[in-house]
């Protein structure tokens, strides 16, 4: 038997099948360094099984088991939001294409404004179209949201007036982390609306024909 | 499953309890720290509960969770790697074997795992202290068999190589481990 067999040999035995044993012991007698090898391994299974068996916390399952519930309601709102945001969006882009398509002609961009408050009346038009779009989007969205927070609220709300306060602090106390995340969800799902809200009236807001030079600018 | 996909808690939990044991003493002998081992514990079942509707019911269960705790355990020690080392490890374990004098040989059999590369840690500590089979890793790791075999040999002999060097190689005699 050469090294390279009785190391394969140790692998074997570590693996936990059944070896010749005569045939190496034969060779770890005139090997010091294959020896040294299989005391070394000696050493390893030794060690192993002294090892510390690490024992989790009483509660890890349920915590895990509430979290995994926690992350799933969190998924189904956004999943729910998302239809809402997508019809927000849509309604901005049309909001905006309006605006831009029916802006008076270039050719009358250089024209003195008589009075800083009398737009033309075409420029009014879209103006109300615009503030009539965001409203109703804004409305519309919020309105979604709202439905999707009443949701939220535990059953064990109290329909009648409570005389007892502690009652009615633990009933509200209990719903705060529902609120808590439904706001969050909000806060998230409106981001994106009042950015291309923001972003609509910038580019309304430079798109307005200049006052004259004895006049001061904006509206 | 199904009443584990429609959300019964119950299900969920009982799921949990099932694997909960190997997935812990996983990450415990993975992570060496038994606060992260919670943390990545309840990452593992996190993701596999979002994953629940892609698992293939033709394949096994316990080595698709035993595979994702591995990678939630890399990722885990990738980033701990960028922080400053934790001194913490299993002190607070309580352990169910009686104190032996071969606390220093255990310190050095750890020591010696953690500066293996990370796939030849997993398949050790899968193998010997999980007690899992070549099939079974290979099938958790997506690896086949051979590759398994491979790095569990790599990593024994880096482990044996490094007993020597650190001296915990006592006797030299002639009788097998």
């Amino acid at each position: 038997m050469n090294c390279l067999e009785c190391r394969e040999f140790l692998q074997q035995h570590l693996d936990g099948a059944a070896i010749d044993t005569v045939l190496v012991q034969s060779h770890l007698a005139g090997c010091p360094d294959c020896r040294g090898l299989f005391e070394a391994a000696r050493q390893l299974q030794r060690g192993l099984a002294g090892r510390r068996v690490a024992v989790a916390s009483v509660d890890l399952a349920q915590r895990i088991t509430h979290g995994i519930l926690r992350d799933r309601a969190r998924r189904r709102r956004r999943q729910q939001l998302a239809p809402a945001l997508l019809a927000a969006s849509l309604l901005l882009v049309v909001g905006l294409y309006v605006i831009l398509t029916r802006r008076p002609n270039d050719g009358v961009r250089n024209d003195v404004v008589e009075h800083r408050t009398n737009f033309p009346n075409s420029l009014q038009q879209s103006l109300e179209e615009a503030g009539l779009a965001v409203v109703s989007l804004t409305y519309r969205t919020a309105s979604e949201t709202a439905d999707q927070t009443r949701l939220l609220l535990p059953a064990a709300m109290p329909d009648a007036p409570v005389a007892d306060m502690k009652v009615l602090q633990q009933s509200i106390t209990s719903t705060g982390p529902s609120l808590e995340d439904a706001k969050q969800g909000m806060l998230a799902g409106l981001e994106p609306v009042t950015l291309s809200a923001r972003r609509a009236v910038d580019l309304f807001l430079r798109e307005l024909p200049p006052v004259g030079p004895d006049r001061k600018g904006g509206l | 499953m199904r009443r584990c996909l429609r959300g019964d808690a119950e299900a969920i939990e009982s799921l949990v309890l099932r694997f909960q044991p190997d997935v812990f003493g996983l990450c415990v002998k993975l992570l060496n720290h038994r606060q992260d081992a919670e943390d990545v514990t309840q990452e593992t079942f996190l993701r596999v509960f979002r994953s629940l509707r892609r698992w293939d019911s033709d394949r096994p269960l316990k080595p698709w969770i035993i595979g994702i705790a591995v990678n939630r355990c890399r990722t885990w020690m990738a980033q701990r790697a960028r922080r400053p080392e934790l001194v913490e490890f299993l002190q607070d374990v309580t352990s169910s074997r009686p104190q032996d004098d071969s606390a220093e040989l255990v310190r050095e059999i750890e020591a010696a795992l953690r500066e293996l590369r990370p796939e030849y840690q997993s398949v050790f500590v899968l193998f010997h202290d999980q007690g899992q089979a070549y099939e079974e890793i290979a099938a958790a790791l997506e690896r086949p068999v051979g590759t398994i075999k491979t790095w569990l040999h790599r990593a024994r002999v880096c482990v044996l190589e490094r007993l020597r060097q650190r001296g915990m190689v006592s006797e030299v005699g002639h009788e097998l481990p």
